[in-house]
């Protein structure tokens, strides 16, 4: 077989799995209702009215609660994804870069902006959302179902995510235990979890099974017979920065991002499962 | 014909369907050729691929010039997190020699005179070290308070990106007062 025959047979596959990709549209609803709660619950006070102090604070917040409103609840469900992520883009870039306002140009913020973004590459208005009950009023029943190639591109982020993580920490310093060492000397100096820094040498293996790791979660939450071992070992990952760092809303902005790597006709089927329908349907 | 019987030459994008399935199951409007359905059913095929490709490689690529290369901008962001934490941050012991000749031995962070370093979250901390001259910046608090006679120094490591850096001091007030440095950090 040659390499033509090859990627012949390969495109494909490599179409229908990304560009191409069509199923229900569930999965991206509730990741759209879950990155709009994220984002509620990381800038909500900081760009409310009472915080601002200056005509372009009033305006960044009247803008943020708009359309983040309008994401959370569905209604114009892609732009409004769209105008958050710009909005949050907006934040990270002139607030956080040019401004320096503290914690704007941070990696969670890019992650919430990017998500959203990619969100509204996605059908996400087509299942729980304002956008369906309009169309059901207009006598419409639209199916929950549609391109999910933006939804494809989330789990990419996520992979890259990992790969680059762990190439940042793939060097002497890290590896020895030395960063992390640094990195609780900060956080747990003068706390209850200063133990932590008794035995550099757990240190510099915890620092080893972190990087093997994300190195692995980059390959193993795209290879379908790997994910139901990379889900737990990822969230499993992301909940131990969660108690151990102040990794603010990164790691539930990941896990919510998980969504994504789930196979969203099994989820649609779940969520039916788990609501009775076809058992309990319309019975109070 | 099928894909085995195409000539060699041929290119593979020619085996590709334009149209997938929800494409294929759209019905031509009112007044709406099906032909003229099926170009842009083709045409939106064509710009979803295009736009795939791109922003896949934008996101798994983005990072390789910063990360590799050490070619950095803010538009391509690196995922580096808590890189910075750390970096800046003392582990010794400081030893205050007072006039009499005892050597009174102190902590960071009783040098600081803190409990414990402020959270990490936005790099709020004003007394990160580094460079040597910024060590006088984390002990200004006590060469404030020195007493005529006293000496105050340093014997441990200050944390950078590149690991622990062994660092001895042996006046730390003595040193020329140092510039204001600051550092970005690779916050979460």
């Amino acid at each position: 077989m040659t390499a033509t025959d090859r990627i012949a047979s390969a495109l494909p596959k490599f179409l229908a799995w990304g560009p191409d990709f069509v199923g229900s549209t569930r999965p991206a609803a509730l990741m759209r209702i879950g990155i709009a709660l994220i984002i509620f619950a990381r800038f909500g006070a900081e760009v409310s009215l009472f915080n601002a102090t200056s005509s372009s604070g009033v305006a960044l917040g009247l803008a943020f609660f708009m359309v983040a409103t309008m994401m959370l609840v569905g209604y114009m469900s892609r732009l409004a994804s769209a105008m958050t992520g710009l909005a949050l883009l907006g934040m990270y870039f002139i607030g956080g870069a040019a401004l320096a306002v503290p914690g704007w140009a941070h990696h969670h913020v890019y992650l919430l902006a990017i998500a959203s973004i990619l969100l509204a590459l996605t059908p996400c208005g087509a299942s729980y959302s304002v956008d369906r009950l309009r169309e059901l009023g207009h006598g419409g029943a639209p199916p929950e179902r549609g391109y999910l190639w933006g939804q494809r591109l989330i789990a990419l982020q996520l992979s890259a995510l990992y790969f680059w993580t762990a190439v940042d920490k793939t060097d002497w310093a890290f590896l020895s235990g030395q960063r992390l060492e640094q990195i609780f000397v900060w956080t747990y100096t003068g706390r209850a979890l200063e133990l932590f820094l008794i035995w550099p040498p757990l240190l510099a293996l915890l620092s080893i099974i972190v990087v093997a790791v994300e190195y692995w979660l980059a390959v193993a939450i795209l290879v379908p017979r790997w994910r139901r071992f990379a889900l737990p070992v990822g969230i499993g990952l992301h909940g131990t920065f969660y108690l151990l760092l102040p990794v603010d809303t990164y790691s539930i902005t990941a896990i919510t991002l998980y969504l994504a790597l789930l196979d969203p006709d099994a989820v649609h089927r779940f969520i039916d499962r788990i609501q009775g329908h076809g058992v309990a349907a319309h019975r109070l | 014909m099928r894909a085995s019987d195409m000539p060699r030459e041929t290119s593979p994008l020619r085996l590709l369907p334009l149209r997938s399935s929800l494409d294929a199951r759209a019905q031509p409007a009112a007044g709406e050729s099906g032909s003229g359905r099926q170009l842009a059913g083709s045409l939106g095929a064509i710009s979803r691929r295009v736009a795939f490709v791109a922003v896949a490689a934008f996101l798994l690529l983005g990072p390789a010039p910063g990360q590799l290369f050490g070619a950095h901008s803010f538009f391509l962001r690196e995922w580096i997190m808590f890189a910075g934490v750390g970096v800046g941050i003392p582990k010794g012991v400081f030893t205050l020699h007072t006039a009499d000749g005892a050597a009174l031995p102190l902590t960071p962070t009783q040098v600081v005179g803190v409990t414990a370093y402020p959270q990490i979250r936005h790099y709020l901390f004003d007394k990160r070290v580094f460079e040597d001259a910024d060590i006088k910046l984390f002990a200004g608090r006590v060469c404030d308070q020195a007493q005529e006679g006293e000496r105050l120094s340093f014997e441990g490591f200050i944390g950078t990106r590149l690991g622990w850096r062994a660092v001895s001091v042996d006046d730390i007030c003595a040193l020329p007062d140092p510039v204001e440095a600051t550092d970005e950090g690779s916050a979460p």
